[in-house]
């Protein structure tokens, strides 16, 4: 197998203590392997999307692929069951459980952010094609940064800093858009918000809306603090929410606004985008739910979205990218559960059907598999229960 | 990782198919970061933990959809804090958790609802525990057995920790599996295979600190192993199609383990009868 056999270059990215420290008292090569072939393999062969990005410059679409854990670039008018233009693909690339995806045109490069354990923030050439090292790594294990199962990033062109949601740590990370810790290792964030005041609580999607000065954040509600008066641990659950801030806020700092409440419909909500030209917060509920929900930009507590489009018609399956392509009046949205960008018309609302369906495969079947951190058998019913 | 939910598949089923059902959504709790699950089927339940809301949230067997769970172990006198194993004693009727952050076991009464607190904690420095991952509770033998990945900014290595089922406190393990003939990297599920009295461990390898060189495997060994005992056999090399597997069932009635692979993205069924490979020379 190609991971197998093939060893990655020179590696300036530290690895962990705790691996210096297994790689010195465990034979890497035990004796007595036995390399036997599976019986079965559950396994999604087409990609996942779980996020992305246009590029109005290029007229091209950028996803995220988590099965394979690729970059795939799509033409953004393509329509139908279409191969990608380009894909970013292999060891070299570092490409792991890819989170948000952006485009930067102005400086000609893609980001992606590598969530879950990895941790890893890769820049690459705009036009970079398959196995290719990044140009710039942010490694959130660095001690000093600290990141946390990191799953969104937001750029802010107009003040060239990167914003980066870790999920686990309830915390917004701000760096230097030209952050590159192989070069200086010793990097530092700018400013971080965290703290009670804050209303973090599993934090994902985030963008910055440099025009109206703010930041705002999808929050899926989990989170645990220490007691201050006898550091035992307190976890809790609340309601997911959007939560705004300013945008240069840092520290323990209360939102600006926060939509919250029986009436948001948010549930399992991750993307998160505004469009400016309408003044609204798009978000994308995750399954069953299978909705995009559309916020009035100064929305605030148990507000209802203005807009929905949800239902049979919408070809909606797990959203968990959305964008707002104001240029061409559409909302693209990546669907993890059918291997499809969906396109919308902008303002569209109720079960409407897509205007162009994008997807490298006519299957519209998925595993969904993601970190099969755990699994059980049942042999009375015959089951395999995985959680991701 | 994209979105949280528990997927059943039938047990069978190979390629790219989609689940039978999916429990999933807002109400059902589930978090991200799930690295533990037990199917009590004389219960008919399934109990996940949620790392990231330090809660154990208990369902039905067969529950599904947007639906919340049936019981919820979440609050300050839990001493919850990053649960990343669970198993139900069904003797004993007692649920154990291997508690991550605080380095602890944790043991419940299995029907424990709210903010409740253990019964029993083996917390300390004697107990070893540094990176608490796969639990198993053996009532025949009344131990408790966790896999532990070691390091976390000490020198202690991976190892396995016996402990007895009613232990608590500060307490020193019956017996530990651990040295460099062990080969474990990073173990993280663990079974006990009771029809034959082995361990089966997952260790999920380098792979995921981006040295794809050093995949993970399966291992088995003796229930009463202790010390730097090599594993009796393994699973691991390119054929298996093993790159970082962090999870692992024993099926004993059709003869097979199963694998959940982190780094691929799949779940890999292979025989249980293999013949153990070449013993290590020297």
């Amino acid at each position: 197998m190609k991971r197998w056999r093939r060893r990655i270059g020179p590696s300036k990215l530290r690895v962990l203590g705790l691996v210096a420290c297994v790689i010195a008292s465990a034979d890497l090569s035990p004796a007595g392997a036995t390399d036997v072939a599976p019986l079965r393999v559950i396994k999604d062969q087409d990609p996942n999307f779980d996020t992305l990005w246009v590029d109005l410059v290029n007229n091209e679409i950028l996803v995220g692929n988590d099965a394979q854990e690729t970059l795939q670039i799509y033409s953004r008018p393509a329509s139908g069951v279409v191969a990608p233009l380009r894909e970013i693909k292999g060891e070299a690339t570092f490409i792991t459980y890819p989170g948000q995806v952006i485009v930067d045109p102005a400086h000609n490069e893609i980001w992606s952010i590598g969530n879950d354990i990895a941790d890893l923030i890769t820049v690459y050439s705009r036009s970079a094609v398959g196995n290719v090292a990044p140009i710039r790594r942010i490694d959130g294990k660095k001690s000093q940064l600290k990141f946390n199962r990191s799953w969104g990033i937001a750029l802010d062109a107009a003040h060239d800093e990167l914003f980066v949601s870790h999920q686990k740590r309830n915390a917004i990370s701000v760096l230097a858009r030209t952050t590159n810790t192989d070069t200086d290792p010793k990097a530092k964030a700018k400013r971080l918000i965290q703290g009670p005041a804050t209303g973090l609580a599993e934090p994902h999607g985030i963008f910055v809306d440099a025009k109206a000065n703010e930041i705002y954040v999808a929050n899926r509600g989990h989170k645990v603090v220490e007691e201050e008066a006898t550091g035992l641990p307190v976890g809790s659950t609340d309601l997911p929410s959007i939560t705004v801030y300013a945008r240069t806020a840092h520290g323990n700092v209360a939102p600006l606004r926060t939509i919250q409440g029986d009436k948001t419909q948010l549930d399992e909500a991750k993307p998160i985008f505004v469009d400016a030209g309408r003044h609204e917060i798009v978000v994308a509920d995750g399954s069953p739910t299978d909705a995009l929900l559309f916020f009035d930009q100064k929305a605030e507590g148990n507000a209802a979205p203005i807009r929905v489009i949800q239902g049979s018609d919408t070809g909606l399956s797990n959203p968990t990218g959305v964008f707002v392509d104001a240029k061409h009046n559409e909302v693209l949205v990546a669907n993890w559960s059918n291997h499809t960008i969906t396109v919308y018309p902008r303002g569209a609302g109720g079960n409407v059907k897509p205007i162009r369906v994008i997807s490298p495969t006519k299957s519209r079947v998925a595993v969904g598999m993601g970190n099969p951190g755990a699994i059980y058998v049942d042999p009375e019913r015959d089951e395999i229960g995985v959680p991701n | 990782m994209s979105h949280p939910r528990l997927a059943v598949f039938a047990r069978q089923a190979n390629g790219q198919v989609a689940p039978l059902r999916v429990l999933e959504g807002q109400k059902t709790e589930i978090s991200r970061s799930l690295h533990g699950i037990y199917v009590d089927i004389p219960n008919d339940e399934v109990v996940i933990p949620s790392n990231v809301a330090g809660a154990i949230l208990v369902f039905g067997r067969t529950q599904s959809g947007n639906t919340p769970p049936r019981r919820k172990i979440q609050g300050s006198r839990t001493h919850l804090h990053s649960p990343q194993g669970v198993a139900v004693d069904n003797k004993h009727d007692e649920l154990v958790v291997s508690n991550d952050t605080r380095q602890s076991i944790l043991v419940f009464e299995r029907t424990a609802n709210g903010n409740v607190a253990p019964l029993r904690e083996i917390i300390g420095p004697k107990t070893g525990i540094t990176n608490p991952q796969g639990i198993v509770v053996d009532p025949v033998h009344d131990e408790i057995i966790l896999s532990d990945e070691g390091g976390k900014g000490t020198k202690t290595p991976p190892a396995l920790r016996v402990f007895r089922r009613t232990d608590t406190g500060d307490v020193a393990p019956l017996r530990v599996i651990t040295g460099p003939d062990t080969g474990m990297l990073r173990p993280r599920q663990i079974q006990l295979d009771t029809e034959r009295d082995e361990l089966v461990i997952a260790d999920r390898g380098l792979v995921q600190e981006f040295r794809y060189d050093t995949p993970g495997f399966l291992a088995v060994w003796n229930r009463t192993d202790s010390g730097n005992a090599a594993p009796k056999k393994l699973i691991r090399g390119p054929r298996s199609q093993l790159t970082s597997p962090r999870s692992v069932y024993v099926d004993p009635r059709n003869g097979e383990y199963g694998a959940g692979d982190t780094n691929s993205h799949s779940i890999m069924v292979f025989p249980r009868d293999f013949p153990a490979g070449p013993k290590p020379s020297g």
